[in-house]
């Protein structure tokens, strides 16, 4: 049984939303609109999106030098699922359930270092690879055998410099649904991006109206022109001629020479020519998108938490040269972060405000400009998703 | 079809939650992770736990006056608990005859329950003695009408209230925890000193569960009361079908936790022992010879429990010139004490949600929560669980 929502008066039957999505799917750009109100507010579509996407998917849980060192770990939540993600001495990072095998305590918090995880309720202690080590005043429990408590492994692979998890055994590999994308993001080398910020925020809106802000520029210009609107030449975006792809959308976009931040830097040798002003605009679907540029990236991994609350881990990387031959690093990383929280807070106002106008019954989605190339292929991501393995 | 699944969620559920109860308890597991999570189970739990068993108020004591009320809901049923002018103590439903609005907020005192609606007013036994400006309704007979009353009874000083007609009185219901863990304490005659209301985002079956063994306090409570306890001052002997219990005999490390001087009913070991009892399904208290504290615990939602805490001394404590100093020392040590329990519970809230969690053996020292167990599993399929060890303690 759906959980009952006062959004959902007025909400067409689960059948009918799949319908229309469907058929919006199968129009080409320049006849499609944006998705229509319903898909934002249904809890009945919420949970499909559950079930067949977040629980199905790779999904983005952060950067390995978020990690560097072995018992480094990081935690994150697939769903209601808590995870572990950490590395291991030999330098591998592995994933695990982050829950504790006795009474089912969550074992870690946040980020940090722990040569054995001890859950913080009875001290149950586990190795770094999950086996249960030590586990006290279990001596008289005659079934217990510690040699046979392990905390469940979870998929987890690297890709460029990401870690992705995903709660799905039977998941083609990272690197195979993103096969067509390596080439792309290879020039950049963007494993090698220092990470400057990492953070968790949650926003009072649906969480496919924050991934297609991120997956077009057209905004820029007006939402973000007290920030990084101005220095955007939008004509210059372009697609790649061989999508639509399966696992994942992106764009080209342009910088103009005189803008502050987004061009190599003098010390880059690797980018030539237009490359050098060129960012990308990946979006991993579901919910893993970044702007990369060829001094920094930024990103965002984005998941639902009911119809109109969205769980945001976000980050920010510079390339290492920036960081390297820059005369005042701390000034200059000071500066960096509050620009982009004055970016994330122009796009939290639009997002949440979207969501307030979704809700409102009046409201009719409109059709699509060429510079939002990546939101129709969503629309369509999340047909194939949603109505093809409908159970 | 979504109905059919879940009921079949259900059925899985309860034959696993059945199947731990019936194992000795040397081979027993945590309950299954779903019954802290699954919206069908709570249904079950509010109309065969909540609607029908005795549920704790508070003390008796603090509503010693005629007039003195405390409110409490059961479930969504607003009821007042209130001392009338003759002595008794009564349960009356909290909404006003007229146009249900609720009566009453809190607690306090009142000579007559006046509705702040349109002053439709009752006396303390819930009879209507007034109703403004209702001359001219025809129908209308003030002596027809009277707040609907629930049963409330005391116990060695705490209020029960059912909505149950049928349970058993709680002289019976509970003499078996009397004889076996309370009557020498002479709880009646402790005086509570605070009551607070809270809720706190976890199920409350896991607040209950922490309440019920001290396995954690080495860990959880590191930086406060761990250091204090070992595990060799514990004792976890079976319990009843109303209840279970365990004991730690040492020193206390505060003053009030020992018997004071005067009491002389408490000898030996018996002068330094604490009782943690669970009377079912969420009074949770902890008897010292010096002073208590409890929780009376209500679900609100899968995902929230509603939580009454409150404390006191020992009557021997009374009248000793410290215990204000005593009693302000040991509440913000058990406010502290508090808060680690509320990150460990509401933790455990997250880990129990994960598709991966699993239920993993108990200790020795979690004999309380395997009997928790039991109970639910008696009280949630009564017709599949005759074989659940009914009185564990005979």
């Amino acid at each position: 049984m759906p959980p009952s929502n006062h959004l959902n008066s007025g909400v067409p039957s689960l059948d009918k939303v799949l319908s229309t999505l469907r058929a919006l799917a199968e129009k080409p750009l320049s006849e499609a609109t944006a998705m229509p109100r319903e898909v934002y507010l249904s809890d009945e579509l919420l949970e499909l999106e559950k079930k067949n996407i977040f629980e199905k998917e790779w999904l983005c849980a952060g950067r390995t030098d978020d990690i560097p060192n072995a018992g480094d770990y990081l935690t994150y939540d697939i769903g209601d699922q808590p995870i572990i993600v950490i590395r291991n001495k030999n330098g591998s990072i592995r994933s695990m359930s982050n829950v504790c095998l006795h009474r089912m305590m969550k074992l870690l918090e946040g980020r940090g270092n722990a040569r054995r995880i001890t859950c913080p309720y009875h001290a149950w202690t586990y190795k770094p690879d999950g086996q249960l080590l030590a586990a006290p005043h279990m001596e008289k429990t005659s079934c217990f055998e510690l040699k046979k408590m392990k905390l469940p492994k979870v998929r987890c692979e690297i890709w460029h410099g990401w870690i992705y998890v995903t709660l799905n055994p039977k998941a083609v590999s990272v690197g195979d649904q993103l096969k067509k994308l390596d080439k792309v993001v290879g020039r950049y080398r963007m494993e090698d991006y220092v990470g400057i910020i990492s953070e968790d925020v949650e926003w009072n809106t649906n969480w496919k109206l924050l991934c297609e802000n991120f997956m077009e520029g057209y905004h820029l210009p007006v939402a973000h022109r007290a920030t990084v609107g101005g220095f955007i030449p939008l004509d210059d975006t372009k697609f790649d001629a061989r999508g639509p792809f399966d696992s994942f959308t992106y764009q080209y976009f342009g910088k103009s020479a005189d803008a502050p931040v987004g061009t190599a830097h003098p010390k880059n040798k690797h980018l030539k020519g237009k490359h050098r002003y060129t960012s990308i605009l990946p979006t991993v679907f579901p919910s893993h998108m970044y702007a990369l540029a060829p001094d920094h990236f930024w990103y965002l991994s984005i998941q639902p938490n009911g119809t109109d609350k969205v769980r945001i881990r976000f980050g920010a990387s510079v390339a290492p040269e920036v960081l390297e031959h820059h005369l005042d690093p701390e000034g200059f990383l000071r500066d960096t972060k509050w620009f982009l929280s004055t970016v994330q807070e122009e796009d939290r106002v639009v997002v949440e405000g979207i969501f307030k106008g979704a809700k409102a019954p009046l409201s009719k989605s409109g059709p699509l400009s060429w510079l939002e190339h990546e939101n129709h292929e969503f629309t369509q991501y999340l047909a194939r998703r949603l109505t093809s393995a409908k159970t | 079809m979504v109905a059919t699944q879940s009921a079949t969620e259900l059925n899985d559920l309860l034959s696993a939650l059945v199947a731990n109860a019936n194992k000795p308890f040397e081979e027993a597991r945590a309950m299954p992770p779903g019954v802290y999570s699954s919206p069908e189970f709570l249904s079950l739990e509010e109309s065969e736990v909540f609607q029908k068993e005795w549920l704790c108020v508070g003390r008796a004591e603090s509503i010693s006056g005629a007039g003195d009320y405390i409110t409490f809901d059961i479930l969504e049923e607003p009821l007042v608990v209130v001392r009338g002018d003759d002595g008794e103590v009564r349960a009356l439903s909290n909404i006003c005859l007229h146009r249900m609005s609720r009566l009453l907020e809190g607690r306090g005192n009142a000579k007559r329950i006046v509705c702040p609606y349109h002053a439709w007013t009752y006396g303390l036994g819930g009879d209507l003695i007034g109703a403004p400006y209702m001359e001219n309704s025809a129908c209308f007979d003030k002596h027809e009408y009277q707040l609907p009353k629930a049963r409330a009874q005391v116990w060695q000083g705490w209020i029960f209230v059912t909505l149950n007609a049928d349970a058993p009185d709680l002289d019976q219901h509970l003499a078996q925890l009397g004889e076996t863990v309370t009557n020498r304490y002479a709880m009646e005659n402790y005086v509570e000193t605070f009551r607070e209301e809270h809720v706190w985002d976890t199920n409350w079956k896991i607040l209950a569960e922490n309440f019920m063994e001290s396995y954690h306090l080495f860990r959880l409570h590191a930086g406060t009361v761990g250091p204090h306890s070992k595990v060799e001052e514990m004792e976890c002997p079976p319990g009843g079908e109303a209840f279970n219990y365990h004991w730690i005999t040492k020193e206390s490390s505060l003053a009030l936790g020992n018997a004071h001087p005067d009491n002389t009913r408490l000898e030996g070991d018996w002068r330094k022992t604490t009782a943690l009892i669970c009377a079912y399904p969420g009074h949770m208290i902890t008897l010292t010879p010096g002073y208590f504290w409890y929780l009376c615990l209500q679900p609100r939602g899968v995902d929230k429990v509603h939580i009454i805490y409150g404390g006191g001394f020992a009557p021997e404590y009374v009248n000793d010139p410290n215990a204000d100093q005593m009693i302000s020392e040991l509440k913000a040590l058990l406010d502290e004490v508090n808060v680690e329990d509320r990150v460990g519970v509401e933790s455990v809230y997250r880990g129990a949600r994960g598709a991966l969690a699993s239920n993993g053996h108990l200790s020795y020292l979690e004999r309380p929560n395997f009997e928790f167990g039991q109970y639910l599993a008696r009280k949630t399929c009564p017709e599949t669980t005759t074989m659940v060890n009914r009185n564990a303690a005979e």
